[in-house]
């Protein structure tokens, strides 16, 4: 999911130079060669994500026709409120929120927990650590799935105790059962996500002046006290930014209920996400207005993360202001 | 140097390329639903989609036919799966890709497939006339649609009573004539012998076995936009008492029977009703219940009526598309000729019974070879004779009841629940995803 | 790559490092612990399922082979596992048919992404222009949103276009890589000197020139970072190939192909799978997924020496 690099400089941009006292660029050749050079990546822009937007915002409008009556023509918000007043649409907002609120607490626990403990921990054997931390990260979306499949079904999987000692014999058991699911995906994300966000984190940690931590524990600060009192405060920017991101990632949840769905013979709710049910929209009703009010719904949601992200986290500091 | 307007004029050829993209875009964003049919000759070569099981078939019309130029596609055959929805959308969308022919491995799809956004499939009244007398009313009953025959049925599978002879001599146990007497049976069979069971509860068909046999108005198309749906009706209550006492009593198993662990657990199945099919592709291929144990008898009947009832699970339809004409459509119509009727497949290779009357005796013929079934000649009357017990008022919808079954029902039994509990939101969701296709709930 | 240099002793009793040895106390004994602890329930299941890919089926059914299976593992098993896994779609070769797909998009996307984002990111970099800080906010927030919010839209645009099914459309899209831009951006920060774009500007050449004569020559990690980034990221794409690539068997991508054979498996669908002339257990799927990643490992181990060097940027992609 996330793919990390490591930073041991500063992260925020330069500061400004004293150019910028003047608001207005007075250099036509240099706006030109600018442009020149960002069209490929504008052009790009504009296929890739403000005409979809634009396309996805125009159909919206349109009446939302169903399989019975498939007349189109604009509607106004008409897409809105068939999505909106969906039977599923709740549910799905339910089971994301079900889902969040066990994932992401324990996920922001461990990315820091190990980070720090990373941290803490001299020469090869942290280094080591964050590697193995790292490996099960290289199985990445349906590759992951295929490993739960292997670890979720009974009778395969070397975990095979711990499902007889909950009574579960067979993977539609382990995946369908009320309750199970939102746990099974924390276990997933976790084990998928964990690695990439620690090396994140502890690039962070790496950057602290060492000149600050010896002064702490000079004071007479244990290692317990350093992490808390120390370290924590300085790499918030981090824990917000990996967060947020996990918030936004959350969301827009689909390969894993979808392809769970799948290996449990079909006991899942077909719609368990929001993702999953515009697509249901998309390609199951053949209902592109509405499938389009969907995805302009996620948008908008995981817009606002995302400018939480960039205007709050601390990360991106002063280029923006 | 150039002047500031530069500058104006730049932002504005920016937003005006991206408008007239947008416009181009929606310019060519296309109307949904062809009214005008266009239709396209490819000069002969042909494209079907089958899924796994029926390869065979077409790899039998290619041998049959090495004149026409055919490419085989093979699709997801997993039952209430929702993949092909997407692909005909999108071919809809870009007004090409169509197969000619294909293979619905939900039989749920023919609605959407002649429904009125979709509308893939040709009306094959005057294009088959002499494929379709060969078919019974009932079992080409859901390609019956507004009139038209839209479709072409693959195989017949009426549900016949299924039950283990040597089991029930060795113990002493009657077969039951009636549903009630079913029931009653299951619960003592259970209470006498822990682990032997008497149905499954936990696939999409299991609806079928059970609902569609006693009449439950789950399907009941009033119109192309209009269904009656009641599961309070009488029909239902007497279903779902029977499944209740069952199930209470453990005395059915909570798997599917497509479920991979249903096969460790088959030859525990005592009795059942179930598709014809259940002989040869789940007792003797995927469960390997030994030879001479299994049998089939007519259907139930229900206690006060005089006709046995059966349900139907399956039993596989062949679209042909609209979008052909020429000598595409000339092949394709042979090739939709050829799998609904010729033995080469049908016989030889079906393990189903062919739902063309003229080919099923020389089927169960060949099946008979087999001499798997403890009692093969009353078995295969059986299957013969079922096809006219398969209740009526049932055709397929744009909603899955299955699906509804498998996601509400199913997962319930399995963590203990019981089916009065469960079945207010089978009930529930079953008229949420009617009504968001569109029906009026009548 | 370079750790804290210092050493922060654990728990409550300080321990000395000499030459060398510290002592253990309880509080370094829990950490360690605790961290062995994790790295063994992180590293048990992908030795198991690597080992997987090694078994035979009568092995795994018999539950033979010893922990986590490893007494099973041979060669012949994958020969036989390939045999299955290739065998699988209508005249065999499906799987081989998706890797190269997957090869076209991912490696068609990382070139396009590579030839937008150096570019774009020095000019954000180096050149004043009006809109820059707007098109690095814009290259900010699209590149913290998860890639799949807009594949509905993406898939509404390209049905408009008439071009649902084709690879190229796929690949176009891919191109658009925020973060690959952002990455650019950060090594030109800090890599490229203002003076030397005002010494080269002052000599007469061209914004353009100056990016080719003197940025891109310096751009090689850059390159490196940007192309390794959106490979990974096109390769593991799930859901705009299930949107775009579905409607054409011979144009599917890896990672729907799975999806496939997971639908065509006896485990999960025994009565397709038995119309199936391959069987698709456990180890065949293992194998499958296995073979699936290797293209990934091969490209991280080529930007091995360019990712953990230290110039890098500490940011991260959803």
């Amino acid at each position: 999911m996330t793919t990390a690099l490591i930073d041991e400089r500063d992260t925020s941009i330069e500061a400004p130079t004293p150019v910028r006292r003047r608001k207005r660029v007075s250099r036509p050749s240099e706006t030109r060669g600018a442009w020149t050079l960002m069209s490929p990546y504008v052009v790009l822009l504009l296929v890739g994500g403000i005409i979809p937007v634009g396309y996805a915002i125009k159909t919206a409008l349109q009446r939302s026709p169903t399989p019975l009556d498939p007349s189109t023509g604009f509607g106004g918000i008409d897409s809105f409120k068939t999505v909106v007043t969906d039977f599923r649409f709740v549910d799905t907002f339910q089971n994301i929120f079900a889902t969040l609120v066990i994932w992401l607490p324990i996920m922001m626990v461990g990315i820091v927990g190990l980070a720090l403990l990373i941290h803490a921990s001299p020469g090869r054997f942290g280094s080591t650590m964050r590697f193995l931390y790292y490996i099960p990260g290289a199985l990445a979306g349906i590759a992951n799935l295929v490993l739960w499949v292997y670890l979720l079904n009974p009778g395969q999987s070397p975990i095979d105790g711990f499902w007889h000692a909950v009574g579960v014999s067979t993977i539609k058991q382990a995946v369908a059962s009320p309750g199970h699911l939102p746990l099974i995906l924390t276990a997933m994300m976790f084990f998928q996500g964990v690695g990439s966000w620690i090396v994140v984190v502890n690039g962070g940690l790496n950057g602290i002046s060492e000149d600050v931590l010896e002064a702490a524990s000079l004071d007479g600060a244990n290692a317990w006290q350093l992490a808390w009192h120390v370290k924590l405060p300085i790499i918030r920017p981090w824990i917000g930014y990996a967060a947020l991101m996990n918030l936004a990632y959350g969301f827009q949840l689909f390969l894993e209920p979808q392809l769970l769905d799948q290996v449990a013979s079909n006991a899942l709710t077909d719609q368990w996400t929001p993702t999953q049910l515009g697509y249901a929209f998309a390609f199951s009703n053949y209902n592109f207005p509405a499938a389009a009010a969907m995805s302009l719904i996620l948008l908008v949601i995981t817009l606002g993360i995302g400018l939480l992200i960039v205007f709050r986290s601390g990360l991106f500091g002063e280029e923006e202001h | 140097m150039k002047p500031p307007s530069g500058r104006l004029g730049k932002k504005c050829a920016v937003a005006a390329a991206v408008l007239a993209a947008l416009s181009l875009v929606s310019a060519c964003g296309s109307s949904s639903g062809a009214s005008s049919v266009k239709q396209t000759d490819s000069g002969g070569a042909i494209t079907v989609w089958v899924d796994p099981p029926r390869v065979p078939a077409a790899e039998a019309f290619k041998k049959a036919h090495p004149e026409i130029k055919v490419s085989i596609n093979q699709i997801d055959g997993t039952v209430g799966g929702k993949g092909l929805q997407q692909q005909f959308a999108q071919f809809n969308q870009a007004g090409k890709g169509w197969p000619d022919a294909i293979f619905f491995p939900s039989n749920d799809d023919i609605a959407w497939a002649s429904g009125a956004q979709v509308n893939y499939t040709a009306d094959l009244t005057k294009l088959l006339p002499d494929v379709i007398k060969g078919y019974s009313d009932q079992v080409l009953a859901p390609c019956k649609i507004d009139g038209q025959i839209r479709c072409l049925r693959n195989d017949a599978a009426p549900d016949v009573f299924w039950y283990n002879k040597k089991f029930f001599q060795q113990n002493g146990y009657t077969v039951p004539k009636t549903w009630e007497q079913y029931a009653a049976l299951a619960v003592r069979i259970a209470k006498e012998h822990p682990g032997k069971f008497s149905g499954f509860t936990g696939d999409a068909y299991a609806p079928d076995r059970y609902l569609w046999a006693s009449g439950c108005p789950t399907n009941d198309r009033l119109s192309a936009t209009e269904v009656h749906i009641d599961l309070n009706d009488p029909k239902c209550e007497r279903a779902k008492n029977l499944l209740n006492q069952m199930v209470s009593a453990k005395a059915v198993s909570t798997l599917g029977i497509f479920d991979a662990d249903a096969a460790k657990v088959g030859k525990d199945l005592v009795m059942s009703p179930g598709a014809a099919w259940w002989g040869d592709y789940l007792f003797r291929q995927t469960w390997k219940i030994p030879a001479g144990q299994m049998t089939a008898v007519a259907p139930l009947s229900w206690q006060g009526e005089s006709t046995p009832a059966a349900g139907d699970e399956g039993g596989g339809l062949w679209g042909i598309s609209r979008h052909i004409t020429g000598k595409e459509l000339q092949n394709t119509l042979t090739f939709a000729k050829f799998v609904a009727t010729d033995p080469a497949w049908q016989v030889q290779l079906s393990t189903g019974l062919p739902a063309y009357g003229p080919d099923q005796d020389a089927w169960i013929q060949k099946q008979e070879k087999e001499n798997y079934f403890a009692d093969n000649a009353t078995t295969f009357a059986a299957m013969k004779s079922a096809i006219a017990d398969v209740q009526p008022n049932h055709p397929y919808m744009l909603y899955n009841t299955g699906s509804v079954w498998t996601e509400t029902m199913a997962p319930a039994l399995v963590s203990g629940k019981s089916v009065n509990d469960a079945w207010s939101s089978f009930s529930r969701d079953l008229v949420n995803q009617a009504k968001s296709m569109g029906y009026t709930i009548k | 790559m370079s750790q804290a240099a210092i050493q922060v002793p654990a728990g409550g009793a300080p321990s000395r490092r000499r030459g060398g040895i510290e002592t253990w106390s309880a509080g370094r004994l829990a950490r360690v612990v605790t961290m062995l602890l994790v790295a063994v329930i992180f590293i048990v299941p992908m030795v198991g399922f690597v080992a997987m890919a090694f078994r035979s089926n009568n092995g795994v059914s018999a539950g033979s082979g010893g922990l986590l299976g490893l007494g099973d593992i041979s060669w012949s098993n994958v020969k036989y596992s390939w045999s299955q896994v290739n065998g699988f779609g209508p005249n065999g070769g499906l799987f081989t048919r998706w890797m190269i797909n997957s090869l076209i998009v991912a490696g068609g996307g990382a070139i396009l992404a590579v030839v937008a984002a150096l570019p774009a990111g020095y000019a954000m970099a180096r050149l004043r222009f009006r809109f820059r800080r707007a098109m690095l906010l814009i290259t900010l927030i699209t590149m913290v949103m998860p890639n799949t919010v807009l594949v509905i839209p993406l898939f509404l645009e390209v049905n408009a276009a008439g071009a649902v099914g084709d690879l190229w459309p796929v690949a176009v899209i891919m191109g658009f890589f925020p973060f690959g831009v952002y990455l650019s951006y950060i090594h030109f920060m800090t890599t490229m000197p203002k003076e030397l774009v005002e010494a080269a500007r002052i000599d007469g050449l061209s914004e353009v020139s100056v990016f080719l004569r003197i940025g891109l020559p310096i751009s090689k990690q850059a390159v490196v970072l940007v192309a390794f980034f959106s490979f990974v990221a096109n390769w593991t794409n799930f859901f705009l190939p299930l949107a775009l690539l579905s409607s054409d068997q011979n144009h599917q991508t890896v990672s729907i192909g799975l999806q496939q054979l997971i639908g065509a498996s006896p485990l999960f669908n025994p009565t397709v799978a038995a119309g199936l002339n391959v069987k698709l257990y456990m180890p065949q799927l293992a194998l499958a997924t296995f073979i699936s990643m290797l293209p990934l490992l091969a490209v991280f181990i080529g930007a091995q020496r360019f990712l953990i060097r230290g110039e890098t940027v500490g940011a991260v992609k959803g």
